[in-house]
């Protein structure tokens, strides 16, 4: 049985035509069915819904073989006992700094940054040399600056349409992001040809898409 | 509301009798097993003096060994969390004789945070070396070794579930060499490789003024032995080989060696083989040929083994060492 962990939302609205591209369809609607386990056309394969956080967790674990997450969870978990085998290219956004409109740091004081991605957030203004004070947020960053709460965020960027709607700006893009097809390393092993089938069917699938 | 006193830490567990009893009688058969192959068994201490049980060893072990101030010394122990380091410096220091010596131990090992989520802190780590052995004999004798203590604690049949991945860390290093790459470069690649991300790999390409076409196959080389063919007829590494003749000999090597391992194992066990030129584990240490095994339901390697340096008197040439280990907990959960 192959296991593969999926989250709800964008990720998964996307991910689902790919997979039946490479002949996997699950049974029951995933965004109808309230199973979190769910079976699939195929008798060996099934799906496991998870919070996106998640996904890495439980394909370290071995619960899922493979799993398909957002570049951005995947650095804030990090990569132990996980193998990245493919960039899907889908739910494209980026890891960027924003602050409010006309805001400028004060070199004097500390920088007070809020963001769910604290990693990121650290390794980014380490890598500057700026000394900041993290304040670990789970939604909703757009307030933080507003409020006092924090300077800046860190935070996914799409349109941009909410940063706008909130008086901030974009400022330095840390990082792409996109969705990225992972594997348990022990698995990926022992379920070796499996896995390998599913990767070697969606990488000219997801590159024709990219040269597109 | 306040938590009982006798609640253990995170990581730490008791071991009751059935469980316990089940532990001891793997642990006497295989260290029987062990010794009827020709390891003789050494028991070095629980807590020494931190700098030499860290020496030579990479940052993660520093920071998985637990600290101790000693009042006696003046200077801080250090509770081991890998015995290999300690059975490498009784060959060197304690069996001062340049013989071949293979060696077998079991101890408790402690580690500062459970390797994988919700796992343990406190191992039974057991093993066996060899030191002084150049020659591939050595490696087979090992791998020998590991299967048999699979076999004893799986039962005879399961080594048929057993998957052998087998891998030789000389292939990176040949193509880092080759290429010319600087050490932050490498130190990159590295990164990318360990968490085995082709996406990384061809994103350090796409940015760098030297074609990292090599390292993106390398990436993707896993499968079965075929892929040691597919691997050299690839036109970035042969374009590569084809101009770096001190290359191509370490890659023939390593190509020789995992061949030649390959085909022993093959003829002497039911083991599922898997081949991984890009698996790095313990690249800071090891030195050539590497092994992991794996069972299916366990996300993580149930032993680890391979090439390394061990210490020696004079610290003018390292001694030919190899050897694996495993946690008998794991082992023993398992069976």
């Amino acid at each position: 049985m192959l296991t593969i962990a999926l989250s709800k939302g964008r990720i998964l609205k996307e991910i689902l035509p790919l997979l039946a591209k490479v002949g996997i369809e699950a049974a029951e609607d995933p965004f109808e069915s309230r199973k979190l386990i769910l079976p699939t056309n195929l008798d060996d394969v099934q799906l496991l819904i998870v919070r996106a956080t998640d996904v890495p967790t439980f394909v370290q674990f071995g619960s899922a073989d493979i799993g398909i997450v957002g570049k951005d969870t995947l650095i804030e978990h990090g990569g132990d006992g996980l193998a990245e085998l493919l960039d899907l290219g889908i739910a494209a956004c980026r890891l960027a700094v924003a602050a409010p409109v006309g805001f400028e740091h004060n070199p004097s004081s500390r920088l007070k940054v809020a963001t769910k991605y604290t990693r990121s957030a650290e390794n980014y203004y380490a890598s500057l040399g700026q000394q900041i004070d993290l304040v670990k947020l789970y939604g909703s960053m757009e307030i933080a600056p507003l409020t006092g709460l924090a300077d800046v965020i860190v935070d996914l960027v799409d349109t941009g349409s909410t940063l706008k709607a909130n008086n901030l700006v974009e400022g330095e893009k840390i990082y792409d992001i996109s969705s990225r097809l992972i594997a348990n390393a022990a698995s990926l092993r022992t379920k070796y040809a499996q896995i390998a089938q599913i990767t070697d069917q969606l990488e000219p699938i997801v590159n024709a898409v990219d040269a597109a | 509301m306040s938590a009982p006193i006798w609640l253990l830490p995170q990581g730490v567990s008791e071991i009751l009798p059935q469980e316990a009893a089940k532990l001891e009688s793997l642990r006497r058969g295989i260290l029987d097993e062990l010794q009827s192959r020709g390891f003789d068994l050494v028991l070095p201490p629980m807590i020494e003096f931190l700098d030499n049980l860290i020496q030579g060893a990479g940052s993660e072990l520093t920071t998985q060994t637990f600290k101790v101030p000693d009042y006696d010394s003046h200077k801080t122990l250090g509770i081991r969390a890998d015995m290999t380091p300690q059975i490498a410096q009784i060959d060197a220091h304690r069996l001062t004789n340049n013989a071949i010596n293979k060696l077998c131990y079991i101890g408790t090992v402690l580690r500062t945070k459970p390797m994988t989520l919700g796992g343990s802190r406190e191992l039974l780590q057991i093993g066996a070396e060899i030191f002084g052995e150049q020659s591939i004999a050595a490696d087979k004798s090992i791998i020998d070794a590991m299967l048999a203590v699979h076999e004893l604690s799986l039962g005879e049949k399961s080594v048929t579930k057993v998957t052998l991945s087998l891998s030789h860390v000389g292939i990176f290093t040949a193509l880092i060499k080759a290429l010319n790459i600087s050490s932050q470069l490498s130190a990159k690649i590295y990164d990318a490789l360990l968490r085995k991300s082709s996406p990384d790999i061809l994103a350090l390409n796409a940015d760098s003024d030297v074609n990292l076409g090599v390292f993106v196959a390398l990436s993707k080389a896993r499968g079965d032995r075929s892929i040691l063919d597919s691997f050299h007829a690839n036109a970035a590494i042969n374009e590569l080989l084809s101009n770096n003749p001190d290359a191509a000999k370490q890659i023939k090597f390593a190509n020789q060696d995992l061949n030649e391992l390959i085909d022993h194992v093959q003829q002497h066990s039911q083991a599922n083989l898997h081949i991984d030129l890009s698996e790095l584990h313990g690249y800071r240490y090891h030195t050539g040929l590497t092994f992991q095994t794996f069972l299916e339901g366990e996300g993580r390697a149930i032993a680890k083994g391979g090439r390394y340096h061990g210490f020696s008197e004079s610290n003018d040439k390292p001694r030919a060492a190899t050897g694996f280990s495993a946690d008998l907990k794991l082992l023993a959960s398992k069976a």
